[in-house]
């Protein structure tokens, strides 16, 4: 059955959204507005479960063991409405030697008032490999507040690749928290990409703990802060197996006279073997690569928004 | 026909006089090759000239318009342009976005000629991110393609040929030879003397001011036989 576009449809394909995948039979999505269910398409590739709750969905996904879900699993949780909160629940399982790309779109293009929660629990277990990317799209006012919150327990061989970005609509009020559990020889890459303006408040804690040996992590964080926004980056890696490896290279910059931002990396060895490096670099625009794109004939506007496009990308 | 003519420039840092009373004109078509020594003011002055900074006093007249006070934008769009030393790099912007930057409406051909120019395979480059993965020599060819998309009249080259190896060397030079075809003028900055010989003219600075001009060979022999044996850097010895 082909599906109809309605207004939270819409706004997906405004957000980059692959409305066709929506009708694809052999492709995996899930899409809702507030508490309801709008759209879905299970394959035999993975098992799908949504309950919906008072505010919110509860979302049950497992892939099972040596299954490659072929094609992106397409997820969607929008509020059309202007006040409303959001709960969502996830449990994801991938069992041993199983793989899946997510792709989320979180909308709320018309907020006035708008909570989104979401709370999530990840169990990667060996030789499995999860891909997921968050993307936000927000309306240019109202007050919105969205707290990811996931822990992600990996165990040995495992990949874990996250990457959120809210670079559309004001920011709001952000708390992105997730914390990963990294077993012997396991990976994890938490990227995040924030454009706060006006007075967003964005706070990014990652936490990865490198729990067994030759694990490895990485935290990238890029932030842009205009206007009177604030940004709080707080990583954490904790090297505990033999051999794990961890860096950590945050990047926020100030472009509003009443900007604020701040990094605070803490790096904990416990282990004499593990090593863990951090780069932050906070402040305006670098100079020299805007004095070369100044050279090349852009104004200084044009070379800060190239400077600033290319760091959220 | 003068291109570029610097009249009585002084700047200061550090409470040293880097240009002291400069003067140098550049003719339409030249290859001027400024040579001196470490902390001459070569850099300096290739700055003063885009705009980066401001000289303390004296004009700068660039196609007879006084350009002293306009932004580095402005001289660019004027047909001057630079080619840093150190050149940046610029996370999450792919070479190919970079080159055409420098023109308006450039092509995914515009930027293969370019890279044909400075020896670069398209292919493999263009879709690259200009960040800290490139090398120092294929960061330098990418500056010289960038420059030579543009539509520029003058380009300044800081010492292109400063920690590059010999293969880097010969594309480099065969670059200021095109850049010479293309009827542009380049203001060649640097302190090796075989580079020298690319030009058609030459000026050594020290204390500031050019203390020598003329034949690239002669300047060549003198710079390599006065001033790299010079212990003085005043500049007034060699003036007599």
């Amino acid at each position: 059955m082909r599906i109809v576009k309605n207004n939270l449809l819409c706004e997906y394909e405004n957000a980059g959204g692959n409305v066709n995948a929506l009708n694809n039979k052999e492709t995996n999505h899930l899409v809702i507005n507030e508490n309801k269910v709008i759209s879905s398409n299970k394959t035999d590739e993975l098992d799908l479960k949504v309950i919906e709750e008072k505010d919110g969905i509860s979302l049950n996904l497992t892939v099972k063991k040596d299954v490659h879900v072929k094609e992106p699993v397409y997820l969607c949780f929008g509020i059309i409405e202007k006040r409303k909160v959001q709960n969502i629940k996830i449990n994801m399982l991938f069992e041993k030697n199983s793989s899946a790309k997510l792709l989320a779109h979180c909308i709320f293009p018309n907020a006035v008032n708008i909570t989104h929660n979401m709370d999530a629990k990840i169990v990667l277990k060996e030789k499995s490999t999860l891909s997921y990317e968050e993307v936000h799209y927000h309306g240019d006012n109202g007050v919105i507040s969205v707290n990811p919150k996931a822990e992600i327990f990996q165990e040995e061989g495992s990949t874990y690749l996250n990457r959120f970005s809210l670079l559309k609509g004001i920011a709001g009020k952000v708390l992105f928290y997730y914390t990963a559990h990294l077993g012997k020889g396991a990976k994890c890459e938490l990227t995040a990409r924030v454009n706060a303006i006006k007075n967003d408040d964005v706070k990014i804690i990652e936490k990865a703990l490198l729990e067994g040996s030759d694990s490895n992590a990485l935290l990238n964080t890029r932030i842009v802060l205009s206007d009177a926004s604030k940004g709080i980056v707080e990583n954490t890696i904790i090297g505990l197996g033999n051999n794990s490896r961890g860096h950590m290279d945050c990047v926020e910059i100030i472009n509003g006279e009443e900007a604020v931002a701040r990094a605070i990396p803490l790096v904990e060895v416990k282990n004499k073997t593990s090593k863990i490096t951090h780069e932050a670099a906070i402040g305006s625009v670098d100079k020299t690569s805007l004095n070369t794109l100044m050279s090349r004939g852009l104004t200084q506007e044009e070379a800060v928004r190239v400077i600033i496009n290319g760091l959220l990308r | 026909m003068t291109l570029l003519e610097i009249k009585s420039v002084n700047f200061n840092a550090d409470n040293k006089k880097v240009l002291n009373d400069f003067n140098l004109s550049i003719k339409a078509g030249e290859v001027y090759c400024l040579i001196g020594t470490n902390g001459a003011g070569k850099t300096t002055l290739a700055n003063i000239i885009m705009g980066v900074v401001k000289a303390e006093s004296g004009v700068l007249l660039f196609k007879n318009v006084d350009i002293s006070r306009l932004s580095i934008t402005e001289r660019a769009k004027m047909g001057i342009t630079l080619a840093w030393q150190k050149p940046a790099t610029i996370e999450g912007l792919s070479i190919n976005d970079y080159i055409k930057l420098g023109k308006k409406g450039s092509t995914d051909a515009d930027v293969r000629k370019a890279f044909e120019s400075v020896g670069l395979e398209y292919d493999e480059f263009s879709a690259r991110i200009l960040d800290d993965k490139l090398s120092g020599g294929e960061r330098k060819r990418i500056e010289l393609a960038s420059v030579v998309n543009m539509d520029s009249k003058l380009v300044i080259l800081d010492e292109p040929d400063s920690g590059i190896d010999m293969v880097n060397m010969q594309f480099i030079k065969k670059f200021i030879s095109k850049l010479k075809e293309l009827g542009k003028s380049v203001l060649l900055i640097t302190h090796k003397e075989d580079m020298i010989l690319l030009a058609d003219k030459a000026g050594i600075l020290c204390a500031g001011k050019i203390i020598r001009e003329g034949e690239p060979k002669k300047v060549s022999d003198y710079f390599k036989n006065g001033c790299r044996v010079c212990k003085d850097f005043t500049g007034e010895n060699c003036e007599k």
